[in-house]
């Protein structure tokens, strides 16, 4: 396990235990929620969403974290990601209702089960992946983090980067696909060290 | 398959892989490849899951609204933590400040001045056992009527807020929220009275409405109703294109040609396509030339613009 994963399950650990203060949880968790708030609202209204109602997901979904019990919690830092999904699927449908000018009968879809424990899992291993990729992004060149930047983690297409950087699609799309590999390498590579240390200390 | 057309395959794949967590298209479809090559996507793809949609980068945690508005760092202006204003904790009355106001003052700092907050407005004096008065948030022509009520939002106020609103008729809308601030709900008339469902029969006052925090459930509101500007980037370019009446007819010419060619099926929609036959493009041609020279900008402008409108519908 990597020194960032191994500090954000220490984190962890201390909030679960009494110990830790909510700004340190939240700073660990605000990217992944932001991250999975604009994307349960895009999933729903089919377009990158405005940045307020990524925050007033965020905020309910952190409240609602804290509201839970810590230490009842498989992992807070997958659970946080999942509610922010869950919410943000919940406010896209709010803004679908809203441009409709629909009256629901239902009351909107504010879900009160726990999602499920491999979601919540696969949440917080996509983060902890997140933390290597991250770790990673710094090793390409600058074109590739470019491209990678504004087509993957941005919302532009390969036509639109290719008319930024004055190049061709083809090229754009070969340069990308060459950053992706790179990184899947690198993560990779990190993973195998990590591992490697793992057992060193495990024998010690 | 040589690698330059493997990775041209898989950045195809990767688009589509995006648009399927974008919930924009299905997931793609990898049976043709090697299973080599199927593994290698699949690392791809979920390093692409992790990195998607982080864009745009956050603010340092000391600037970020969400952290500010938990009340976890401090704003940098506007208020100091030891203002009534001040944002508090969430679940938490540590910080002994109002949090009904905190949330009001952070509406007025997220709409920029926006929307307006009286603490003191008319209906004051009116006066019901489970209400407190607190303040009125109005933008443009919407007002919402502020009450604290210590049995939450949804406690069956409903019928005394159909009744407040038929005694103010210049309220939209009454939002109840908890003394805490963390529950919410915002009521129009239509939400506070009775409502008849085809298929459930009669529904309860207040059925539709979700609780949420103060602050949320009127930055919701407020949002849906203010309009959105699309900044002009190009009015310089225009006052110096030369005369563009003609270009100005042609184009409202156009527009309002396809607005005539739809065929409404709801009643209001088919009398607003009825007032735009009456609308005639020379007339939008003339509102782009008085702006164009200059003779036209701010309220004249908004005013003409409701005059046409006025006009056609009348």
């Amino acid at each position: 396990m990597d020194d960032d994963a191994r500090e954000l399950d220490e984190l962890v650990e201390r909030w679960q235990t009494g110990y830790g203060d909510v700004r340190s949880l939240y700073e660990s968790v605000r990217e992944g929620m932001h991250q999975n708030a604009r994307r349960g609202i895009q999933r729903v209204i089919a377009r990158a969403p405005d940045e307020h109602r990524v925050s007033d997901v965020v905020y309910t979904a952190f409240v609602e974290l804290l509201r839970g019990d810590p230490a009842a919690m498989t992992s807070p830092v997958g659970l946080a990601k999942t509610i922010a999904y869950r919410r943000g699927i919940d406010e896209g449908r709010r803004i679908l209702r809203e441009r409709q000018r629909i009256s629901s009968v239902d009351p909107l879809d504010i879900a009160t089960t726990l999602p499920d424990k491999a979601g919540i899992l696969a949440a917080a291993e996509e983060e902890a992946l997140h933390q290597l990729v991250a770790r990673c992004l710094e090793f390409l060149t600058t074109d590739q983090r470019a491209v990678v930047r504004a087509t993957v983690m941005g919302n532009q297409t390969l036509s639109d980067w290719a008319l930024t950087a004055g190049t061709s699609h083809q090229a754009v799309s070969r340069q990308r696909s060459r950053a992706l590999d790179a990184l899947r390498r690198c993560v990779k590579r990190q993973r195998t060290a990590a591992g490697g240390k793992e057992a060193s200390r495990g024998r010690g | 398959m040589d690698a330059a057309d493997f990775d041209d395959l898989s950045s195809d794949l990767v688009d589509s892989y995006l648009l399927f967590l974008r919930g924009r298209g299905p997931e793609p479809d990898t049976s043709g490849l090697s299973s080599d090559q199927r593994r290698r996507l699949r690392e791809q793809f979920a390093i692409v899951s992790a990195l998607a949609d982080r864009a745009p980068a956050l603010p340092p945690v000391e600037s970020d609204p969400v952290a500010i508005r938990l009340g976890l760092v401090e704003p940098d202006e506007g208020f100091g933590a030891d203002s009534p204003a001040a944002p508090r904790r969430p679940g938490s009355a540590a910080t002994g400040l109002d949090p009904v106001r905190a949330a009001l003052r952070q509406l007025e700092l997220r709409f920029d001045g926006q929307v307006v907050v009286d603490h003191s407005p008319s209906w004051t004096q009116w006066r019901s056992a489970g209400l407190t008065p607190v303040a009125q948030c109005s933008a443009l022509g919407s007002s919402v009527a502020l009450f604290t009520t210590p049995l939450g939002p949804l406690g069956g106020e409903p019928s005394e807020v159909a009744v407040f609103l038929r005694r103010y008729p210049d309220i939209s809308a009454v939002c109840l929220s908890s003394p805490d601030a963390l529950d919410a709900a915002l009521l129009t008339a239509a939400d506070a009275n009775a409502s008849l469902d085809p298929v459930r029969g009669w529904l309860e006052p207040g059925v539709h409405t979700a609780a949420d925090s103060l602050e949320v459930t009127l930055g919701r509101y407020f949002e849906s109703r203010l309009p959105r500007w699309e900044r002009v980037a190009a009015l310089p370019d225009l006052i110096d294109l030369g005369d563009v009446s003609a270009d100005a007819v042609a184009i409202a010419t156009t527009a309002l040609a396809a607005a005539r060619r739809t065929r409404p099926r709801l009643q209001h929609r088919r009398a607003a396509v009825a007032a735009v036959k009456a609308l005639d493009p020379s007339s939008i041609g003339d509102v782009v030339a008085d702006v164009q020279a200059g003779r036209l900008s701010g309220n004249a402008l908004v005013s003409r613009l409701s005059a046409l409108a006025e006009a056609v519908a009348s």
